[in-house]
């Protein structure tokens, strides 16, 4: 048998593919970032065309200085956002894995 | 996370995998070329060959770790479907429909699951297709994109296999082994011919689903059934023809082995058994990437079904006509080997004797 047992509740090993695990969890929160990115300009996008289409968004209205609600607002969606950034960088699989190495060589 | 977000996240992780798919494969696939030509020695013969010339490689390793990664972005995480469906629990159960009162769904409470089913999250799928009631619904929309340049034609590869088994001869009496939520059933129920088509599986999520997608069929009857397909609750001789799809791949070689036995036991003499799965290989490359694809998405019972003597076994069952062949999903001749990433598509056949 290739494989041995499985029993869920023992933790796995993270399966890793560069020499330097850095790097691994590196490009997670890389990667996490690009989604967030695309989430961002996707909704920027559709937001931009409905103002533009209404002509509702007054010149400057961007760059004017927050209100406190606007602050808690924003300083939530930061720590939401840099949660998920970060995250990866612990290395906790949620899903379990075969719990051996992810080297191939010992296959014929 | 709301649906917007959740849609925008699952496109740009799609997109990512068409990327990695085409561009990404093409890339690695010149570099290991390159290496061959390289190395002065002749093409790799074995899996671990290839290992040698390519691990250390980065194309290599960011493959691996997109391909690993992506799926995992896919099912959980903050934009992944498990948490996705389940924090609209309640919207998409409600939303599940009947399916055709004609739709028989038979489940079985104390049915244990096996170890080798509870103790894998298969398809990096949190808690299997097993432990949760929304299972069956995750599992329906993850599969949308299996197949990623199939893109919405994914559901054409069951029509593809179901006309490939109705040419060998009519099935009136048809058993769906590992039916899930009933893809691989539904082709059958609507084809002329059918007259008992029966899918069974271990997940009673995934069978509800089945149930509630089967809203059309043929002039037949449709039963889903919640069984172990090592331990089949029919009588000899039942069934004209045994499949499954993308089942064999899922179980450890013992498994297999006795769904085979049971296979041989409930078909007639005569009758057909017909499994969809991945056997054989157009290259050795493309064998090291199917291994690896194997432990990446926490499958790793595909590496142990390609390295099973299926011939030796069937043969040993009793079964003759052996024919174990590259099918193509999409119409290319069979066999071939394409220039994107692919399942090594294989349809194993083989009958009883009369």
């Amino acid at each position: 048998m290739i494989y041995p047992p499985y029993e869920r509740g023992i933790p796995r090993a993270e399966q890793t593919f560069f020499e330097n695990p850095v790097i691994d969890r590196f490009f997670g929160s890389y990667m996490a970032l690009a989604i967030e990115h695309h989430l961002l300009a996707d909704r920027v996008r559709i937001l931009e065309k409905a103002l533009e289409t209404a002509g509702v968004l007054p010149q400057g209205a961007l760059s004017q200085e927050r209100t406190p609600e606007e602050r808690r607002i924003a300083e939530k969606a930061a720590a939401d956002l840099t949660e998920r950034l970060l995250k990866p960088l612990v290395g906790v699989q949620d899903a379990l894995g075969p719990p051996n190495p992810t080297s191939l060589r010992e296959y014929r | 996370m709301d649906t917007r977000e959740f849609e925008a996240a699952q496109d740009f992780l799609l997109a990512a995998k068409k990327y990695w798919t085409t561009d990404m494969y093409r890339s690695l696939r010149d570099v290991y070329q390159s290496r061959v030509q390289g190395s002065g020695k002749p093409e790799p013969k074995s899996v671990g060959e290839v290992a040698e010339l390519l691990e250390d490689e980065p194309t290599y390793q960011y493959f691996s770790w997109l391909e690993r990664h992506l799926q995992r972005m896919k099912y959980s995480g903050p934009y992944g479907l498990v948490p996705y469906f389940s924090a609209h629990r309640t919207h998409f159960l409600g939303a599940l429909g009947e399916g055709s009162p004609k739709v028989k769904l038979t489940l079985d409470e104390s049915l244990p699951m096996p170890d080798y089913y509870r103790g894998i999250d298969t398809h990096q799928h949190v808690g299997g297709l097993w432990s949760d009631e929304m299972a069956g619904i995750v599992y329906e929309r993850g599969a949308r994109t299996t197949t990623p340049l199939l893109g919405e034609q994914h559901a054409t590869l069951h029509d593809h296999f179901t006309d490939f088994i109705y040419a060998g001869g009519p099935a009136p009496r048809l058993l769906d082994l590992g039916c899930g939520f009933g893809k691989s059933t539904r082709p059958f129920a609507n084809a002329k011919g059918s007259e008992q088509v029966v899918g069974i599986d271990l997940s009673a999520p995934c069978l509800k689903v089945a149930k509630s997608l089967t809203t059309t069929i043929g002039n037949c009857t449709v039963e889903y059934r919640q069984m172990d397909v090592t331990a089949l609750a029919f009588e000899a001789g039942s069934f004209d023809l045994v499949t499954s799809t993308m089942l064999l791949h899922e179980i450890p070689p013992a498994a297999i082995e006795k769904l085979c036995r049971e296979a041989f036991r409930v078909l007639r003499p005569g009758g057909r058994m017909v499994h969809l799965d991945f056997y054989r290989f157009p290259s050795t490359l493309r064998k090291f990437l199917h291994f690896g694809h194997g432990k990446r998405n926490n499958e790793p019972f595909m590496i142990s079904l390609a390295s099973m003597d299926l011939p030796k076994m069937l043969t040993e069952i009793g079964f003759v006509d052996l024919e174990i062949e590259p099918f193509s999903e999409t119409g290319d001749a069979p066999g071939t080997d394409p220039a994107e990433w692919r399942f090594p598509w294989t349809t194993i056949c083989a009958r009883k004797p009369v």
